[in-house]
């Protein structure tokens, strides 16, 4: 079996390095080539690594990376749109800010989000208009839009 | 409304108002929405 010098990861998890030191000490440029059998290999384990491989740690000892959900906040309003958006951040939520309905609608095209929440009167492009648009696209048609306007005669209501 | 909004806020926007709705609206397992349109 040849080997030549780089890295590798065993079936255990641990990194292998096959370390050709006679080439590293070499004052000529060498090629590729098959590393001697005087050559030093390392290995490097890493902390759990075995357990892990053998499938031995429970899942729920292990931290889970979640999904992070990203929500769009559309108002002409920067004071606004900085205040929702700081406690939504505050609250673990990504937030994309956007001060019309058409840069919402860009950013919701572009990368995708979870949540559109946007005002109504808008320049270039209004809250309604941008409801329009996201119903409109088979990618965007199922995105939740919450409105946050001073219009409204409730204070909240959710759509069943 | 028609246009399809799913929820409604009031101004001035409170915070336990309105992280109580979003988490009713996306909750934890929420899908994201579908790659960019080409």
């Amino acid at each position: 079996m040849k080997l030549f010098p780089g890295t590798t990861i065993a079936p255990d998890g641990s990194l292998i390095l096959l370390i050709d030191l006679n080439r590293m000490v070499a004052t000529e440029p060498s090629e590729r080539r098959p590393i001697q059998a005087s050559a030093s290999a390392a290995r490097i384990f890493a902390p759990g690594s075995t357990a892990i491989a053998r499938g031995s740690i429970p899942s729920e000892a292990i931290d889970r990376v979640e999904q992070e959900r990203v929500i769009v906040v559309a108002d002409d309003s920067i004071s606004v749109r900085k205040f929702v958006g700081r406690m939504l951040e505050k609250n673990g939520y990504r937030v994309k800010l956007a001060a019309d309905g058409l840069e919402a609608a860009e950013l919701v095209t572009q990368h995708g989000c979870h949540l559109v929440i946007t005002d109504l009167e808008m320049p270039r492009m209004t809250g309604y208009e941008l409801m329009v648009q996201l119903r409109q696209s088979p990618s965007t048609r199922r995105i939740p839009v919450m409105v946050v306007t001073s219009r409204a005669g409730q204070n909240i209501a959710i759509a069943r | 409304m028609k246009e399809g909004a799913t929820a409604f806020l009031t101004k001035p926007v409170q915070e336990d108002q309105l992280i109580a709705a979003v988490e009713q609206l996306i909750g934890t397992e929420a899908p994201r929405s579908v790659a960019p349109v080409a």
